[in-house]
């Protein structure tokens, strides 16, 4: 929230959307990527800014050693996974605050600590994944590499620091291809709303809800259902504001920023409500997980066996999400069950298209009016497994 | 492209998604289609890759947005 309510961050956007209008000699991302970069030096500060464009630097010449050695793929991969599992785990055990990482500190104080913070920082966050969609992209599918500070501005955009989407690495080169015209005051208009949307969403509703029930400074605790559905739609609004402020910026800048709520509360199934909810994560796990493994094991197994590859596939997805998002049992627990009751949502629907119950007016009214209840019931239910490990 | 493949393709989507009236325009799009779900979208293109004897990337599979986009791609796979 510091962010939102600091009037340097605000004339930041406003300056940043001004030098966006100006028509650079060189490449749009390029542009951005500089722009991007001041910003970053100015609002994390001049040392981890610095070794975040030091990091920057070393992974653009390691994925571009990748590529130019072809046969080296699958050591690159290895390395890389065995790269990211370890700080995941790492950060998800809170080793920055161990007393390891506290002698590491007393015995390289300087720009080391620096890197470290940085590197468990980026371990743990969207950044995560957007590098992950942009190095699967330049190393399975030829998609072309951006430089090191372009690569900052699709990787850690200043107006998506908080809680950014995750925007596809495609849409964010498409920016180099977009004719430059200039914004008409309607355009404006409609990007001002989103923001202000966004801030009446985190600042007033969110906000108001929090102090209600946890006071000014109190822990947020979930301890029965009742609670936990009064945090589910507190996180709605402080979530879904946070995103619609970044989305609202980058409209105004012609950034590329996915939109990451669609009325989630309103949808009829699981599996509707997680492409609804946090959109932009489900649209990665799908480019990145679900599809490819499952186009994998569908092509060895000749389209044999879809059911059930398509509940491994689920499965596997969830448990992704529910580790991203933390490293516990009955958050682990948690993804298995949406796993498996997307998979029995997806089963029940199949037969009842098969049967062509679907078509039957009363169904239709039963799934608009007991799903969202249904998907509100599951959904909180859930959070109160996970809410005390997490909070 | 032509009448056979047009025809090939819909029987393909007919079978996949169990619906024999099925007709394919361009424009049709998952929304259009009971049934065409993230699964079944990844088993339609595994039929569609048996049928026509081709293979898609990831990137393409991700990148269909209606059933123009896929026509499109067959072609220019097929020519």
């Amino acid at each position: 929230m510091d962010f939102l309510i600091d009037p340097k961050f605000w004339a930041f956007v406003i300056g940043v959307y001004l030098l966006l209008q100006l028509e650079p000699p060189f490449r749009a991302t390029l542009w951005f990527g500089l722009i991007n970069g001041g910003v970053l030096l100015f609002l994390l500060g001049l040392p981890t800014g610095l070794s975040l464009y030091a990091l920057a630097a070393l992974l653009w010449l390691g994925i571009r050693y990748a590529v130019r050695l072809q046969l080296r793929r699958v050591v690159f991969v290895i390395a890389a996974g065995v790269f990211f599992a370890g700080l995941f785990v790492l950060h998800k055990l809170n080793l920055q605050h161990s007393p390891l990482v506290e002698y590491v500190q007393r015995l390289a104080p300087g720009s080391a600590v620096f890197v470290l913070s940085t590197l468990l920082a980026v371990s743990f966050s969207y950044v995560a994944l957007r590098l992950v969609d942009m190095v699967r992209l330049v190393m399975y599918e030829g998609t072309s590499l951006l430089d090191p500070i372009s690569m900052v501005g699709y990787l850690v955009p200043f107006h998506m620091l908080v809680s950014g989407p995750i925007c596809p690495y495609k849409e964010h080169l498409l920016l180099d291809a977009r004719k430059k015209t200039w914004p008409t005051f309607s355009h404006l208009l409609r990007a001002v709303s989103v923001i202000t949307t966004g801030l009446f969403y985190k600042l007033v509703i969110a906000e108001c809800m929090r102090i209600y029930a946890y006071g000014l400074e109190g822990p947020m605790t979930v301890e029965t259902w009742a609670q936990s559905a009064y945090f589910l739609v507190y996180l709605y609004f402080d979530f879904a504001g946070y995103s619609l402020v970044a989305l609202g910026i980058g409209r105004l800048c012609g950034v590329p920023t996915p939109r990451n709520f669609y009325a989630p509360l309103l949808a009829s199934t699981v599996t509707d409500f997680w492409t609804r909810w946090h959109a932009s994560l489900g649209s990665f796990v799908r480019r990145n997980i679900f599809t490819p493994l499952q186009l994998t094991l569908m092509r060895r197994t000749r389209g044999r066996g879809n059911a059930a590859i398509g509940l491994f596939t689920l499965i596997v997805s969830f448990l992704f999400v529910a580790l991203w998002h933390h490293l516990g049992w009955s958050v682990l627990l948690w993804g298995l069950a949406m796993g498996v009751l997307m998979a029995m949502e997806k089963t029940a629907r199949d037969y009842f298209l098969r049967r062509r119950w679907a078509h039957w007016r009363s169904v239709r009214w039963g799934y608009r009016i007991v799903g969202p209840v249904y998907v509100f019931a599951v959904i909180s239910g859930g959070l109160l497994l996970i809410a005390r490990e997490m909070l | 492209m032509d009448a056979e493949r047009t025809q090939r393709l819909t029987e393909v989507f007919r079978a996949v998604f169990n619906q024999h009236d099925l007709e394919l325009r361009e424009d049709l799009t998952a929304a259009d289609v009971a049934g065409w779900d993230s699964m079944n979208h990844v088993n339609l293109i595994i039929q569609i890759e048996q049928a026509f004897e081709i293979r898609f990337s990831n990137e393409e599979v991700n990148s269909f947005a209606k059933v123009g986009d896929l026509i499109a791609c067959i072609d220019q796979k097929l020519a």
